[in-house]
């Protein structure tokens, strides 16, 4: 166990708190403490996130702002409705009233559904450290990682519009199951039903959470259909490394992502689903 | 390496303890507090033997730091029995035979009550989603189920006793 915990009480204070050797930020305490009870991290410090003010759901210019230390089972609220199926398929209960949206950016693979989630929502963090703040593209973040004693304070992002969003995660058991493959994207249609805008977003196939370039490219300009999404899919299998864990392996990820895309981008309802 | 105080309220007890740094909830509950009712099973999270509640929020005892629970009301399955009577959910697990060993039973119903508080008739999906990060090895689950939708139910027909549940 650690040597000592703080508790600071703003975000100055959080980051002072961290300036120092082995200490560690600790928002739900769901990756991070387990670690420690396993005998996998050996921090001096504990700097709790809990009382630094980083709680929260904002909106303002019809954007949504989360604090970095908001935890999941709050996100359950009617602007919020679209996440429902996220929310859904995230651990269980008591998890899901520790574990906070922040937290979730630096959950290793498999974990991150909200990552992808938010790569698809195309949100962007508000970060705060020793000299000062600024905004980082969840993308960037996910590429270049945090200098040393930043934390994350926000997640901001645009609600989808209405009939555009899509999630479905492949789990091996029906509730409480890290991603086998997880599908986040946002895909808008015109009136003919070709494909004029689209995010894809996929978990289970790399390092961290991924936007599906080969994806998307494979579906502008389409017409949204079993065919189109299923070759969007077999793309994004090939170009995407995929990886081996309990879960599943590398080959079943690869064989089962074009039919999750498919089901994701159609909405297929579950009961139905071939 | 500094103890510090924490003080928290334990089943309606006014509690100050000395605590070493980080110490996990669950371990002060049960070794400082003599409440073994919560029971430590993985330390990860995963199995939900730990559950108590923290300001009437079911959550995971191993994963915090008892600094972290300072000036919260803390429930333990030693607090949902008043007045030396079982709380209906427990009745109900013993009429079902939903416990065996019992080494899950504590979190389980710690669980359970969090779903009955705010959905007092769940439907029997709403009560496994609910009871989805508690692990049993022994019962198979169904009869744990079956005692959940049984305390349900009989909350129903005793609104004065849901009331005070
Ligand atoms: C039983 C169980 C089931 C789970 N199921 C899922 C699941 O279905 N899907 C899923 O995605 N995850 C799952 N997880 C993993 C985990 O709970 C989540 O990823 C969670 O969102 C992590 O958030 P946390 O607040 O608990 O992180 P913490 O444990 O507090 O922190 C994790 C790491 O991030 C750093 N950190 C946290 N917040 C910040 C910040 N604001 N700024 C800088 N650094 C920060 C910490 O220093 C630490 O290194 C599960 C975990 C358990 C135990
Ligand atoms: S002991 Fe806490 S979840 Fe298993
Ligand atoms: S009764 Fe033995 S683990 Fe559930």
């Amino acid at each position: 166990m650690a040597f000592a915990v703080h508790r600071p009480e703003s975000m100055e204070a959080v980051i002072a708190a961290l300036d120092g050797t082995a200490s560690v930020a600790v928002s739900g305490g769901t990756l991070a403490i387990r670690a420690i009870n396993e005998g996998k991290s050996f921090p001096l410090a504990i700097v709790s996130l809990r009382r630094a003010g980083l709680a929260g759901i904002a909106q303002d210019d019809g954007m949504i702002e989360i604090g970095a230390a908001t935890p999941i089972a709050e996100l359950v609220r009617p602007d919020l409705a679209f996440l429902d199926g996220v929310i859904a398929s995230f651990g269980a209960p008591a998890v899901r009233n520790m574990a906070t949206l922040g937290g979730n950016l630096f959950a290793p693979q498999p974990y991150g559904d909200f990552g992808v989630a938010l790569l698809a929502l195309d949100a962007s963090l508000a970060i705060a450290g020793p000299s000062g703040k600024r905004r980082l593209p969840l993308s960037k973040f996910y590429e270049t990682g945090l200098a040393s004693n930043e934390i994350v304070t926000g997640i901001r992002f645009a609600p989808p519009a209405p009939g555009t969003w899509r999630w479905l995660k492949a789990t091996r058991r029906a509730l409480n199951s890290a991603a086998v493959i997880a599908v986040a994207a946002i895909i808008e249609t015109d009136r003919s039903g070709t494909i004029s805008a689209v995010r894809i977003a996929l978990g289970g196939v790399d390092s961290h959470p991924v936007r599906s370039p080969v994806a998307e490219a494979g579906l502008l300009g389409q017409v949204l259909d079993s065919a189109s999404a299923t070759k969007a899919g077999e793309a994004a299998a090939t170009f995407h490394p995929c990886f081996t864990d309990t879960y599943a392996s590398a080959w079943y990820r690869r064989r089962v992502l074009p039919v999750f895309m498919r089901r994701a981008l159609l909405g297929t309802p579950l009961e139905t689903m071939p | 390496m500094k103890s510090s105080y924490v003080s928290f309220t334990l089943n309606g007890e006014e509690k100050e303890l000395l605590i070493e740094p980080g110490r996990r909830l669950v371990d002060v509950l049960r070794e400082q507090c003599g409440a073994t009712g919560t029971k430590n099973g993985c330390g990860q999270g995963s199995c939900g033997a730990c559950t108590v509640h923290i300001d009437g929020v079911a959550m995971l005892s191993c994963l915090l730091p008892a600094e972290l629970v300072d000036g919260s009301e803390i429930v333990t399955i030693e607090g949902v029995v008043r007045n030396r009577v079982l709380h209906v959910l427990q009745e109900a697990f013993l009429a079902q035979a939903a416990t065996q060993c019992g080494f899950c039973t504590a979190g389980m119903i710690m669980a359970a009550k969090a779903l009955l508080d705010c959905d007092p008739s769940p439907s029997r999906q709403a009560v496994i989603e609910a009871l989805s990060g508690n692990v049993c090895r022994c019962t198979g689950y169904e009869p744990i189920i079956a005692a959940v939708l049984a305390a349900a139910a009989t909350l129903a027909k005793r609104p004065a006793a849901a009331a005070a549940a």
